[in-house]
């Protein structure tokens, strides 16, 4: 049930991903060499097919809901919060990680990789730590620790330079 | 002379140093990965891949495969102590391997694991050294329509079997399509889709998107489990761990048996080390003398499931070095690994760089070797390492995979791609679409647009070419054979299904 919504959003970014290449589309050339097929053609056809079977998808998923609800509700839909049919649900733990990762990438221009690397690394192992098993100590030596060797690794030893 | 120059390329890879260092390190880092339940191997080479930016192709090969190797191998050891299968394709090895860990006898499974994919690992190798070259020759007479066949064969085999919905299936392999059409039209150089966004001239980097689709989600999926790891760990005795040569011998007919179907289904595309295992163990209990101790700790159950899932590792590559044609996920990173390094798999590699060739079959062989002495060695290490939680690999992964996708073109636009993908890839898992189809479209897109305009610039726009051709025909055939078959397959377990509801 926790799925379903997944499944909807899926198919709606798809979807208007979808319509939205196909408008954009035109502004690819469409010039043909003989006898061969242009620049637009494989996108348009994968594009249309995403479409076509998105709408397959999507009836053969309400289609199934509407004789699922002749019958009597599973237990698992009774008991699934109203909020978990329109948003899919994420547990609290990803969700901490994937606004963090997101903070990670923004502040990664204005303070470098060394600063954000420390940062995440030891609010994640703090924050995503049960509480009982806490301690800022850890988490910041980890955090030094693993930042400096990953930095000293990359820049270093394999010569790959990190902003 | 052939032999000659042969040999001197072998013993360049064996007398290498750094190409044994990284090969040693590789195979090292793949057991981490294949021990901690929720990391892959997969997901290993795509984080790791990054590392061998500067290395030269040798190194960065003994890195890749080791991380190959010892990722399909480490599965074992969770799989003994926890009950939970380190990587999909040991999941079979739990059915004897956890009861033997019960019964007190830990060491004995985890030696007969290591042993017995040390041996698939080995008689793989064998096969893939004598088969590839003549697969490779046989298909230098491949052109455009048969590549176009294979690539599409490889893509709907993958997207029909890898998801329980056929159509999510093939909707993951055109994501995957989607993201290959970025940047530089292959056959007329024309832009694409670039938005006036430099980044995108180039398309959308191969590594940073593999990154995305298999690290980022299985990194927030294994967030979302519970861990509750009860090791079973206190009777491990290491005097056990070794079998000696008499017992080898006695199992010798489960292991070539189990190694030969493992290496053979590995050659087929979309199938996998479970496939492999759980054919292998069903035949290792059809010929067994005593098949009703399988399932109760039977040494020949883990036999015969670690030998045919580390058979895979050379069957898989028969495609991929041959054709060019990844069959699964994990191979389809290490093509976007070996393409990195400015390698491109396929008949002419065989013939133009002989000794990149060499250097893979050498490096195979010295991956399992490594893999099955570091875990004689340091198998209390990796029984240590499933103490760890996920709480505090999960923050050290989400870096290695940032700075892995930075590290290609020091740019944080890459980085970008790996996060948004990665989150889309989630919201794909969570929605019950399959990965491995995306991966594999993402890497065999190109190859699958440019060819089939190839073949029809030659054929003069005449689509027939792909069907009159007998290779390509019988690859577009098995195709929609697949498509066919599986579609009245799940039809005909949706009525079973409705007609069960409606008796109850």
């Amino acid at each position: 049930m926790k799925s379903r919504a997944a499944e909807y959003w899926v198919i709606a970014i798809l979807s208007i991903c979808a319509l939205f290449f196909i408008y954009q589309a035109q502004y690819v050339s469409d010039l043909t060499l003989p006898g061969g097929i242009g620049p637009r053609t494989f996108p348009l056809i994968t594009f249309w097919s995403i479409l076509i079977l998105n709408a397959c998808l999507l009836t053969l998923m309400l289609w199934k809901k509407k004789r699922a609800k002749k019958g009597v509700p599973s237990e698992e839909e009774a008991q699934t919060k109203r909020i978990w049919r329109i948003i899919p649900y994420i547990p609290r733990r990803s969700l901490l990680v994937i606004l963090m990762c997101l903070l990670l990438v923004i502040l990664w221009r204005y303070l470098g990789f060394l600063v954000v690397s420390f940062l995440f690394v030891a609010g994640a192992s703090l924050f995503l730590v049960p509480a009982e098993k806490r301690s800022v100590w850890r988490s910041l030596v980890l955090a030094g620790v693993y930042t400096g060797v990953i930095y000293l690794l990359f820049v270093y030893v394999f010569k790959i330079p990190l902003a | 002379m052939e032999t000659a120059s042969s040999f001197s390329m072998v013993m360049q890879v064996l007398t290498d140093p750094v190409a044994l260092l990284w090969t040693f390190v590789g195979t090292f880092m793949g057991l981490v990965f294949g021990s901690l339940p929720g990391l892959t191997a997969t997901m290993g080479i795509a984080l790791l891949v990054p590392i061998t930016y500067s290395f030269s192709p040798i190194h960065a090969l003994g890195m890749m495969l080791g991380v190959y190797v010892g990722g399909i191998a480490g599965g074992a050891v969770s799989a003994v102590l926890l009950n939970i299968p380190g990587t999909p394709s040991a999941v079979v090895t739990t059915l004897d391997g956890y009861p033997m860990a019960q019964q007190g006898r830990a060491a004995k499974a985890l030696g007969w694991a290591a042993t017995a994919s040390f041996f698939g690992g080995f008689i793989s190798w064998l096969i893939l050294a004598t088969l590839a070259p003549q697969v490779a020759k046989f298909a230098l007479s491949f052109g455009p329509p048969e590549y176009a066949a294979l690539a599409l064969f490889g893509l709907m085999i993958i997207a029909t079997v890898s998801g329980k919905s056929l159509i999510k299936g093939i909707i993951a392999g055109l994501i995957g399509v989607w993201l290959s059409l970025f940047g530089v039209d292959p056959i007329m150089g024309d832009f694409r889709f670039t938005f006036g966004n430099v980044n995108l001239m180039s398309g959308i980097a191969t590594m940073p998107a593999l990154i995305g689709f298999y690290a980022i989600p299985q990194i927030l999926q294994s967030l979302s489990e519970e861990e509750t790891r009860e090791l079973h760990t206190t009777t491990l005795n290491l005097s056990d761990f070794i079998p000696s040569l008499k017992e080898v011998w006695r199992h010798k007919i489960n292991v070539i048996r189990s190694s030969i179907i493992g290496t053979l289904i590995g050659i087929i595309p979309a199938t996998g080390g479970n496939i492999a295992s759980f054919i292998a163990y069903d035949q290792a209990k059809r010929f067994s003398k005593n098949p009703e101790e399988f399932g109760k700790g039977s040494p020949d159950g883990v036999i015969a499931s670690e030998a045919a899932n580390n058979g895979i590792t050379g069957g898989a590559m028969i495609p991929l070095l041959t054709l060019g044609i990844p069959g699964d996920s994990v191979t389809a990173v290490l093509l976007g690994g070996l393409m990195i390094h400015g390698l491109q798999p396929g008949p002419q590699l065989f013939s133009k760089q002989p000794e990149i060739i060499l250097g893979i079959f050498t490096t195979l062989l010295i991956a399992n070797i490594f893999m099955w002495l570091i875990q004689l060695v340091g198998i209390k290490f990796f029984v240590r390492i499933l103490k760890v939680p996920n709480y505090f690999l999960a923050p050290m992964l989400v870096i290695l995979a940032m700075v892995g996708s930075f590290a290609l073109r020091n740019n944080l636009f890459d980085v970008w791609i790996t996060l948004l993908l990665g989150l889309f890839g989630y919201l794909m898992a969570l929605a019950g679409f399959p990965t491995a189809p995306t991966v594999l479209g993402l890497v065999l897109g190109p190859m699958l647009e440019s060819e089939i305009r190839r073949s029809l610039i030659l054929s003069g726009g005449d689509w027939r070419v792909f069907f009159v051709r007998p290779i390509s025909g019988l690859f577009i055939g098995l195709s929609l054979l697949i498509v066919l078959t599986v579609a009245v397959k799940s039809y005909k377990q949706r009525k079973k299904a409705e007609e069960a509801a409606v008796t109850i």
